[in-house]
């Protein structure tokens, strides 16, 4: 449990957009990715997962379309727009910076004199 | 384009399917994930418990999915608006009284604020209407302003560094001829640059250029666009047209939406040509002058420096140009003093009273339902309900109410409107800024909505919330309706407490009104306004040059009008009591010293025929009137009024004493008799120098007829027409009205500003009766188990009705002193625009005090009767 991160907030969206950007997926294949990619991160409550993709989809960065899954199951498949992969790059960009800077903050020494 | 928008649309639109997609989608979920645990050998039972767990809250995250379409925002609303129908159709009365209350404030509110916005704030149509000025000529000892001398103007025009230009111009009448009827048409000369002062480009052709207005020139005008699409079918090509029969060429038309309403009616603009004898003239005041401020001088630095010019030309011309001074006004003022503004302002802020009036009924009516659900909502906001969420339940309903009061006040706002200038006589509303109409436009409409939507916000949701807030503990603990929280209560006595101050906000200046209206017509105007025609005559001085062919043209046509039948008398005068024209002369008395240069005394004067007299119904106290015998070859006579000979002949008989008339004019004038006063421009007038002169010893080309008929005045109307014609039938003649008809129209705007303020005021009071009949009932109903208490003690029903009697009166003691503080601005306000008012017309505020509270008693009584007659064990088993 413990090596286990729970997600940061506001990165779900993220992590959501960076799954669909591999191909369309369905809101299961959407957490099952979500957990390989991030080598087992949890989501609180997998049911989180729906408002943050139907308001992903509201937002117009997502499209859905109803299915077959892999198991012949009826099963909704999300797929990125031409906006959302805009935005999916954007805020990967802006995700690395902040990430270099955080960690150069942390990683920084006292400087003596 | 707008994906949020287009998915919140997808979603309500297709409602059903959206929720059993969100089922199907989590229902998916679940089974996946069950499958999966079920193949790493968990038993189903297990998997599926253990799958719901990682889930969480299946109606939980969907209700979180609804948050993010806004869906449920849109079900409340639906929710709401659902419940607000059935609450209508409970009690259809109630929402009824709700929205007519509402609609009449709305209405009232936006007819006031459009008159205001369109006849005073936006009254003029030009650009730039902060620079336009008018100049006036200011005598600094009297403090009287005046028309200004051309050679005044012309030093002023020249010397002055303030004013881009400075134009003056002057109202004149036109006999227009040439097409089949001859018309008389009004208008105005203008200097050269006065159009493109004003800074509208014509419709057609151009305006003057700078030489037009030289002796010389050629005759050209400009003309409105009404007269030249309707006389000229829209068509300009050297036109020509006779003006008092001189031939005008004209080289242009003015926009159609040209309106300069201090000219009132104006059609035809022709160039103003000084003559020789004008230009020298500098002790006669005639023109009037307007100007574009530069926009680097202020309007206080233009007034200092014209003043310093005027002051200049006094040192030269001692004799006319005593204490000199100039005023400038904005353009806009001077509208302001036709169009009443402050009247207006008054009329606006009474409009504004009434909707407070309407807007705390309607308080008073959702207090009133507020209690009856005061448990539903306490039970609501005990179990987590957001006052945000309530508050926006409350306004869905209100969805219902506020546009069919939106629409049905602006109904009564176009009502109102066009009542407005109906009521104003067709002849002034040329001097009213859009020709005296209110119109319902865009802004109007905004305001109504905005009136509407913070009248609900601020008067009906918010006290009511609050009511929930402060007794939310009460609300729940009570088990009857026998008692209230003390929050409602205050907010209730405060309600009675507003109307009864608004009521006498508006009651007073009606009452003002009134009584200024009484007055007027109470005053005895000196003549007989009853069978009296009147009409205008102008003759032209290229077919009528010398006194001898007017005074033939004149005598002739009072003969055949004499012979017509039901004319008891005739007469002409060269001006009439509220005839709109009148000529001043300077008076000096023979065997008197000279006053000093600007203290010489004037007088109205007037040149009539012998007939005039009996025509008009003038009174006679001494001495003889003009007569017959004042011919040409005669001594000249004058009569004088009574003021006349009271200033100037107190201790002596005015009777064969001497006067000159005039400040060039030699010829002595014998005064003959004394007339009785006569009210010339206002039945309000006070007392004038008034003179009379024989017109067959000064005959002037414009006289106005005077008939006395036996019948209905207007129906001689046609025969007076033709036998004009008869004598020359090019010969127009202008305003043929009753002299009823004349005074009617000058006391229109009084009469008007009364019965609006009149109207208004009983409005107000029975919107505020009703309203304080309500809180009352409230009130005393609330206190119903107190009261039964009481009775059943032995109280007597009179002890407890002076209970609370007294409790009602102190409300109404705290509005009426309150509300006459604030009726006394707004009489404050008003006493510049109505005559014969001032503040402290205690008489006045004592009738409203009592009016009102007469009202207020009733609304009281009837509740407070009721109560005391209930027997107290019914009140009490209630509980």
């Amino acid at each position: 449990m413990s090596e286990q991160a729970q997600l940061l907030p506001g990165t779900l969206d993220l992590l959501i957009l960076k799954a669909v950007s591999l191909g369309p997926l369905h809101g299961y294949g959407v957490l099952l990715r979500i957990e390989q990619i991030t080598h087992g991160a949890l989501l609180a409550e997998q049911g989180a997962l729906y408002p943050a993709l139907s308001r992903l989809e509201h937002q117009g960065l997502l499209e859905s379309e109803w299915g077959t899954s892999d198991n012949n199951r009826r099963a909704k498949f999300y797929k990125l727009t031409v906006s959302g992969r805009k935005r999916f790059r954007e805020e990967t960009a802006s995700w690395n910076r902040l990430a270099v800077a955080i960690g150069a903050a942390l990683n920084a020494k006292p400087q003596e004199d | 384009m707008f994906p949020k928008l287009r998915s919140l649309w997808h979603t309500i639109w297709n409602r059903s399917r959206f929720e059993r997609d969100l089922d199907d989608e989590m229902r998916f979920h679940l089974e996946a994930r069950m499958d999966d645990l079920a193949r790493s050998g968990l038993s189903r039972e297990k998997a599926r418990r253990r799958a719901q767990i990682e889930f969480g809250c299946t109606e939980a995250h969907q209700e979180r999915v609804r948050e993010t379409r806004r869906v449920n925002w849109f079900d409340d609303f639906v929710q709401d608006l659902r419940y607000g129908v059935r609450g209508v159709r409970k009690s259809p009365g109630i929402m009824l009284v709700a929205v007519l209350t509402l609609a009449l404030g709305v209405g009232a509110s936006s007819w006031l604020f459009s008159m205001l916005r369109q006849w005073v704030i936006e009254a003029v149509s030009f650009p730039n209407p902060d620079r336009l000025e008018v100049l006036w000529k200011l005598d600094t000892k009297k403090g009287w302003n005046g028309p200004v001398s051309a050679p005044d103007f012309l030093d002023w025009r020249a010397q002055n560094h303030v004013f881009e230009n400075l134009s003056a111009w002057t109202s004149d009448e036109f006999n227009l001829t040439g097409g089949t009827i001859p018309e008389r048409i009004e208008g105005a000369r203008v200097t050269a640059d006065f159009f493109r002062m004003l800074g509208v480009p014509p419709a057609a052709g151009r305006y003057f250029s700078n030489g037009e207005d030289q002796p010389g020139a050629a005759h050209v005008a400009i003309i409105s666009y009404g007269l030249w699409r309707e006389r000229f079918k829209s068509e300009l090509n050297d036109t020509v047209i006779k003006l008092d029969d001189v031939p005008y060429t004209i080289v242009g038309v003015v926009p159609e939406d040209f309106h300069f309403p201090l000219m009132g009616r104006a059609n035809i603009w022709v160039p103003l040509v000084f003559t020789d004898k004008q230009r020298a003239d500098r002790g006669t005041g005639w023109l009037n002058l307007i100007g574009r401020r530069k926009s680097d001088a202020g309007q206080a630095r233009a007034e200092a420096a014209m003043s310093t010019i005027a002051r200049n030309i006094e040192k030269e011309h001692p004799d006319t140009n005593t204490n000199s001074g100039v005023l400038i006004n904005t353009l806009s003022k001077e509208i302001g003093k036709h169009v009443g503004d402050q009247a207006i302002y008054t009329a606006f802020i009474v409009g504004i009273c009434i909707a407070l009036i309407a807007c705390s009924n309607l308080a008073g009516i959702y207090l009133a339902r507020a209690w009856t659900r005061r448990r539903e909502m306490a039970v609501r906001l005990a179990l987590g309900a957001k006052k945000s969420r309530l508050a926006r339940q409350l306004l869905s309903e209100n969805a219902l109410l506020m546009p069919a009061a939106i629409a049905l006040g602006l109904l009564i706002a176009n009502l109102g409107g066009q009542w407005t200038t109906n009521s104003i006589p067709f002849e002034n509303r040329g001097y009213l800024p859009n020709y005296g109409r209110v119109n319902v436009d865009t802004t109007t409409v905004l305001y109504a909505i905005a009136v509407a939507v913070l009248s609900v916000l601020l008067f009906s949701i918010s006290p009511v919330l609050e009511g929930y807030r402060l007794n939310l503990t009460g609300a729940l603990k009570e088990s009857g309706n026998a008692t209230s929280a003390p929050g409602g209560q205050r907010l209730r006595k405060v309600l009675v407490i507003c109307q009864i101050v608004l009521a006498l906000m508006v009651l007073v200046p009606a009452g003002l009104t009134s009584k200024s209206l009484s007055i007027l017509l109470q005053a005895d105007p000196g003549f007989r306004a009853d069978h009296v025609l009147t009409a205008q005559m102008s003759l032209p001085a290229t077919k009528y040059a010398t006194s001898a062919q007017r005074l033939t043209f004149y005598n002739q046509l009072l003969e055949r009008l004499r012979s017509l039948p039901q004319v008891e008398s005739v007469g002409a005068s060269q001006h009439i009591p509220f005839g709109h024209t009148s000529s001043w002369l300077e008076f000096r008395i023979d065997g008197r010293p000279d006053p000093p240069p600007g203290e010489v005394p004037s007088t109205l004067i007037s040149a009539v025929t012998p007939g005039y007299s009996a025509a008009i119904g003038l009174s006679l106290i001494r001495g003889r009137f003009i007569g017959d015998q004042d011919g040409s070859g005669a001594i000249p006579v004058v009569v004088i009024n009574q003021t006349l000979a009271g200033r100037f002949f107190a201790n002596e008989d005015a009777l064969n004493r001497k006067i000159r008339l005039g400040r060039d004019d030699a010829t002595w004038y014998t005064i003959v008799g004394i007339a009785k006063d006569v009210k010339f421009y206002s039945p309000g007038d006070g007392p004038m120098n008034e003179s009379y002169v024989a017109f067959a010893q000064s005959p002037s080309p414009i006289m106005h007829l005077v008939l006395h008929t036996t019948a209905d005045p207007l129906a001689l109307a046609s025969a007076l027409q033709s036998a004009v014609w008869a004598l020359d039938k090019e010969q127009p003649l202008s305003g043929v009205q009753t002299l009823e008809t004349r005074i009617n129209n000058q006391e229109a705007p009084v009469r008007n500003i009364t019965q609006f303020s009149v109207y208004f005021a009983l409005l107000a009071l029975f919107l505020a009766a009703i309203g304080i009949y309500g809180v009352m009932a409230y009130l005393v109903e609330s206190r119903a188990r107190e009261i039964g208490i009481r009775i059943a003690c032995g109280a007597e029903r009179r002890n407890v009705l002076w209970l609370v009697l007294t409790g009602s009166l102190k409300l109404t003691v705290t509005g009426i002193s309150l509300g006459l503080l604030g009726a006394w601005a707004i009489a404050r306000l008003l006493m510049s625009n109505v005559f014969g008012v001032t503040t402290n017309n205690w008489d006045v505020y004592a009738l409203s005090v009592a009016v009102l509270g007469v009202a207020v008693l009733f609304a009281t009584l009837a509740p407070v009767r009721r109560a005391t007659r209930v027997d107290p064990l019914t009140v009490l088993r209630c509980e």
